[in-house]
């Protein structure tokens, strides 16, 4: 691995009273696309969320460019380049799609430049400007998550935090998110990606990390990761693990077990 | 047909001002989601204050807005500072009921330290001045209440449209997570929210004791009002607030011209129920993701 531009070190972190992330190690090459694949409850969302600054870590470091960030907020996180795209449709519905993309230079204070930043991101996505007068609910999924990736652009990020791109998407729009993450990344950006769809999500990543009840339990390049055999039992629709006998869980608590000796895995 | 539509013109008039004031109210609720039970005691605490530099000053209650606004922003941002603030954002809903009421008993009690219970009303010059236009009598104070408070309308629809801090708080009432990750700071939003929302108070108080006799204890009549509008409109929708604030107004003025005064009071009450029976969400109710 290069250049790391993130790295999180014993994160542990949760809502309440009880810890969702158990203790996370995970290093973010810069200008790579990374991703988080997992059951469900793993944790996944709940890192994008520490590194965004939506919550705040119980336990442990998350180093950015070199320097800790874990205590700054989340706005100040954002204007050193750390942008969270949510899972849940992140627009502001009844908003018009062009004020939508305004909202992406909200913190910024030369206004002349958010709007040639909104300008160059509505050249890379047309639909804003077809639709920059209608409201952002009026689109369908793919549509809205094309204003929100434009949105993302006028940020002008380092590091691009994508929680299920794909989610609730038609093959078309799903491909064209996937090529639109590829092109950040071809402009140096970095991208950490949650992705439920593993296949979809390792297939367009440089890097691959499975995270399972809290910790990352293995981090290798995404294309080996999808030839894997263990992990495309588990994550990749291959041969299904066995049913839960008495006493087993499954789902969240399936362990993968990683090879001791393995060159990538996370310390 | 005359009182009828006597009735209209009289309703119309009277409606400018009662949006005004429950844009106020329903503008703090979509962002905050907080009921605002001193909305009716702000409004009578700058009719208050209006009086006062009318009495002391000579100052006309239009002129004396601008003044009267500062306040009545600095009072809803200070409110806001200190007593909804420290609530936790779990039970900000439900304690903020209590709160607001709370604040509305203590502006109570400092009007009556201040003003008394005496019931004190703005007499300016033009207080009894009307125009009859094709038989039909227009009192220019209301003419000039309506005009301002369109005014005023316009101004709040500009802020919120049109500026910076309008689209951060319309982006705070729609999607706060994601508003909050694009780095709008939620709780200066919030003060200055509930400070925008206070300062409607100030020309609606202005416009209130110049057309109606006001004590300290006038706010529960004007709170359950108020209330009644925005409920009717829909909690949360500026828009739904004029809506609403025209049909009590027109539903009001038209009984009481055209059956009995009496039970003009309770005519919109009515036409509130029915409405919450239909469509509970009120006319134009938002969501929890909705617009203002």
């Amino acid at each position: 691995m290069n250049e790391s531009i993130l790295s999180l070190r014993g994160v542990v972190a949760g809502y309440g009273a009880g810890d969702i992330l158990k203790g996370v190690d995970l290093e973010v090459e810069a200008g790579s696309v990374t991703c988080l694949i997992g059951p469900n409850g793993a944790g996944k969302s709940t890192v994008l969320k520490v590194v965004s600054g939506l919550l705040r870590p119980r336990e442990g470091t998350v180093v950015y460019k070199g320097e800790p960030v874990e205590r700054r907020t989340a706005r100040d996180r954002l204007l050193r380049g750390i942008v969270h795209v949510p899972q849940d449709r992140s627009l502001f519905p009844a908003m018009t799609v062009w004020d939508n993309l305004l909202m992406g230079g909200y913190a910024l204070r030369d206004k002349r430049e958010v709007r040639r930043r909104v300008d160059a991101a509505a050249e890379v996505f047309p639909i804003c400007r077809e639709r920059a007068h209608e409201h952002a609910g009026s689109l369908s999924g793919g549509e809205q998550k094309q204003v929100e990736l434009a949105r993302t652009l006028v940020l002008d990020p380092s590091i691009v935090l994508l929680d299920e791109p794909s989610i609730g998407l038609d093959p078309r729009s799903r491909a064209r998110v996937f090529e639109s993450i590829r092109a950040m990344a071809a402009q140096g950006r970095t991208v950490l990606l949650v992705e439920q769809n593993a296949r979809s999500g390792l297939a367009a990543s440089d890097w691959g990390a499975v995270l399972e009840t809290g910790v990352v339990r293995l981090v290798d390049r995404g294309a080996d990761l999808l030839t894997n055999p263990e992990v495309a039992r588990l994550y990749l629709g291959g041969d299904r693990p066995a049913l839960p006998t008495s006493g087993e869980t499954a789902g969240a608590d399936a362990v993968l077990t990683p090879a001791p000796s393995h060159p990538k895995e996370t310390p | 047909m005359h009182a009828l539509i006597q009735g209209i013109i009289l309703g119309i008039l009277t409606a400018g001002v009662y949006a005004l004031m429950a844009s106020g109210q329903t503008l703090i609720f979509g962002i905050m989601k907080v009921v605002n039970l001193a909305q009716g005691a702000m409004v009578i605490f700058a009719a208050y204050l209006s009086y006062q530099l009318f009495a002391s000053f000579g100052l006309d209650p239009f002129l004396a807005i601008p003044i009267t606004t500062v306040v009545m922003f600095a009072l809803g941002v200070a409110v806001e500072w200190c007593f909804l603030r420290p609530l936790r954002r779990e039970d900000k809903a439900e304690l903020s009921l209590l709160v607001t009421f709370a604040v509305a008993l203590l502006l109570e009690g400092v009007m009556t330290v201040v003003w008394s219970t005496s019931v004190r009303s703005i007499n300016t010059s033009y207080a009894n001045s009307s125009w009859t236009i094709a038989g039909y009598q227009i009192t220019l104070v209301r003419l000039w209440a309506f005009l301002l408070s369109l005014v005023a309308l316009g101004v709040l629809y500009f802020i919120l449209q049109r500026t910076g801090f309008g689209r951060a708080v319309r982006a705070s009432v729609q999607n706060p997570e994601s508003a909050r990750l694009l780095g709008v700071r939620s709780e200066a939003i919030s003060a200055l929210g509930f400070g925008l929302g206070s300062a409607t108070a100030a020309a609606a108080g202005s416009v209130y004791g110049l057309l109606y006799p006001f004590n300290s204890g006038s706010h529960y009549d004007l709170i359950s009002r108020l209330l009644s509008i925005v409920l009717l409109g829909g909690l949360g929708s500026i828009g739904g607030a004029v809506i609403g604030a025209v049909i009590v107004s027109l539903s009001s003025a038209i009984v009481a011209a055209t059956i009995s005064p009496v039970w003009s009071e309770m005519t919109f009450f009515v036409v509130l129920l029915l409405v919450l029976i239909i469509r509970p969400r009120g006319l134009f109710g938002v969501a929890s993701r909705g617009a203002i």
